[in-house]
């Protein structure tokens, strides 16, 4: 875990942290942290920064990150801009329309690579995942990961999610994942492209290969014909590569 | 960036910002002068001195002078900047001019700002069409309604804008403004005069504020507004060339990048400023670019040439939707792939909606397709 020592928004760095894999050339960074969007830090600050002393990553390409709106049991989503300047300092861009909302939440869970570099590509392999549904319903999915030894990339579709009537979540086991762990991951699906905060989620986590979604009082499947989705990269704190080959 | 060695009114030391190129020089800078010194009031033309510049004479551009009135009237605090526009010019490679107006020099203290560009004068070039940036301005309290007319232009090492601002918000015509220009380099840090049709103190002229731009915030602060400048027909606007804060990148030989602004394909399938960039290890890849298209779920475009030794692959990528409200979300794969023996780019939405109308600045991991 790494945590910044200094921001230019008002949050004290010793209350953030990230966890991440950083080798010279990639980083992959997972945590979270709020904004107050009446602090006159914050308000000065134009582009949010958060300062590290263990990261050097050169100036890099930029990275969708979520934000979130939780207030008063909300769960809107929209991405906005984060990069990498001078090596060392993560920049955010502000989300202005969030701002009323007093303070939003901003989510990493993203890879950064520095511009400008070359080298022989050597493309990795995406497996698809044939899940096994031990609580509520998932149909039509798709289910893609791509990982390595420090880090994962997981992506997601589903036409519709459906909650047991009784049920608080959808359990859903992924083979080949048992390993892989992520305390939060947003599950986004969109009403209407009107919405005035964008797209919704549902919360959802990992452990030990298991996926969990919560309902978190959201009132079930919310009837939209458009699928539901999730796009994580994912940091992990392991190093040995899983031995998968009893399951080829 | 570069100093003044001298100049013939009183100014002392100015500070430039630069671009400097074969045909044209675009030049930044922000200085007051004292219209009771006497250096001042024996100069005809107010010249500056300055090292070697790349052209040697310029055609007239426009240079925006800014008086301060601030002061109390019937007991109440009133703020009534004022100013015009002055002929400014490259005589030779070591003197830039502006021409000398006396009207307001009662003032005291004037405010010149430079944000032009100087083009080289009699000599014939090939012109290259500048590509109009997509801007998107937000707030967070609403406080403005901007102009259709904006203007953008965005070269490697300077930028053009004009923005002009529509209305105001009756209640939130005292507060502090901030506005995100979505699109605007982030690299461009300055002081811009704000003109407009009114002035009350002074009606030989409109009135001139001061706001600024930095990363992108547009901010101006409610006690540097004149008076009346919410009323309506009060055209305020900014205009200038401004040179980025920046260093070009030099492209290390074997860089695995496309960019096209736009790229193209066929019908109405394009991507605006459009930049995909691949890492080697792990094979990470960025795209950034613009597009919007109803009934279909993707688009295809045609790059012109594609780095030899980036390999098809396929990503997944979030983006973010450019209609309606402009945040929600939709998962895309991006597709460098081989049709007909030609390398396209493909853009797929996959959340079922039958449209491709997003905003993509996101990093992806290449997988092969196969």
């Amino acid at each position: 875990m790494i945590s910044p020592i200094q921001t230019n928004f008002g949050v004290n760095p010793s209350d953030i942290s990230f966890k991440c894999f950083l080798d010279s050339k990639i980083l992959f960074l997972n945590g979270s942290f709020t904004v107050d969007t009446t602090n006159a830090d914050y308000l000065a600050a134009g582009v949010l920064r958060l300062t590290f002393t263990d990261i050097e990553l050169g100036n890099s390409h930029e990275a969708a990150v979520y934000v979130l709106n939780t207030k008063d049991g909300a769960h809107d989503i929209t991405i906005t801009k984060a990069w990498f300047e001078d090596g060392r300092t993560l920049c955010v861009m502000p989300v202005l329309e969030y701002e009323p909302l007093g303070e939003y939440t901003i989510c990493i869970l993203s890879a950064f690579f520095p511009k400008n570099v070359a080298g022989e590509v050597s493309l990795q392999t995406a497996v698809s995942v044939t899940p096994t549904i031990n609580r509520g319903e998932l149909a039509g999915y798709d289910i893609q990961y791509v990982r390595s030894d420090r880090w994962a990339m997981l992506a997601m579709t589903a036409a519709s999610i459906t909650f047991d009537e009784t049920e608080e979540d959808i359990v859903v086991s992924l083979p080949r994942l048992q390993d892989l762990s992520l305390d939060f991951l947003p599950v986004i699906y969109t009403n209407s492209v009107s919405d005035t905060y964008g797209s919704k989620f549902y919360p959802a986590a990992i452990s030990k290969g298991v996926l969990t979604i919560s309902k978190d009082g959201i009132s079930g499947d919310t009837g939209t014909t458009f699928s539901k989705f999730v796009k994580a990269f994912i940091a992990l704190d392991q190093t040995d590569i899983p031995d998968y080959s009893d399951n080829e | 960036m570069f100093n003044s060695i001298s100049n013939n009114f009183g100014a002392g030391t100015i500070q430039f910002r630069d671009y400097q190129s074969d045909n044209y020089v675009v030049l930044d800078a922000k200085f007051t002068y004292d219209t009771t010194n006497a250096a001042y009031l024996a100069a005809e033309v107010l010249e500056i001195v300055v090292p070697d510049l790349a052209i040697d004479r310029s055609v007239e551009t426009g240079v925006m002078m800014r008086y301060v009135d601030r002061g109390t009237r019937n007991g109440s605090p009133y703020v009534s900047d004022g100013g015009t526009v002055l002929k400014s010019w490259i005589k030779d490679k070591n003197t830039l001019c502006i021409e000398k107006m006396t009207t307001f020099d009662e003032h005291g203290e004037i405010i010149i700002y430079i944000h032009a560009l100087y083009c080289q004068l009699a000599r014939g070039a090939n012109t290259a069409k500048g590509v109009t940036a997509s801007l998107n301005i937000k707030q967070g309290t609403k406080c403005l309604t901007w102009g259709t007319d904006n203007v953008c232009v965005i070269h490697d090492r300077w930028t053009f804008l004009h923005l002009r601002i529509g209305g105001i918000i009756d209640a939130r015509r005292d507060a502090d403004w901030r506005c995100l220009i979505e699109g605007f380099p982030l690299d461009v840090d300055i002081d811009i005069p704000l003109a407009m049709t009114y002035c009350y103190q002074n009606t030989l002229t409109g009135g001139v504020n001061e706001c600024h731009i930095k990363e992108s915030f547009w901010t101006m602060a409610a006690g540097q507004r004149n008076d009346g400048f919410s009323n309506t027909g009060n055209n305020v606007f900014l205009f200038g060339f401004f040179v980025r804060n920046n260093e070009p990148i030099i492209d290390i030989e074997g860089r695995l990048d496309i960019a096209e602004n736009p790229i193209k394909g066929s019908g109405t399938d394009q991507i605006s400023a459009f930049e995909l960039e691949m890492s080697p290890l792990p094979s990470l890849a960025y795209m950034t670019g613009s597009m919007g298209k109803y009934g279909s779920t993707s688009h295809i475009v045609y790059p012109k040439s594609v780095p030899e030794r980036m390999p098809d692959f396929k990503m997944f990528l979030v983006g973010r939707g450019q209609t309606g409200s402009g945040l929600w979300l939709q998962l895309d794969t991006v597709e460098l792939t081989t049709i007909d023996s030609k390398q396209v780019i493909k853009v797929s939405n996959l959340t079922g909606m039958n449209l491709v109308s997003v905003k993509l600045f996101d990093t992806g991991i290449g997988f092969s397709i196969s």
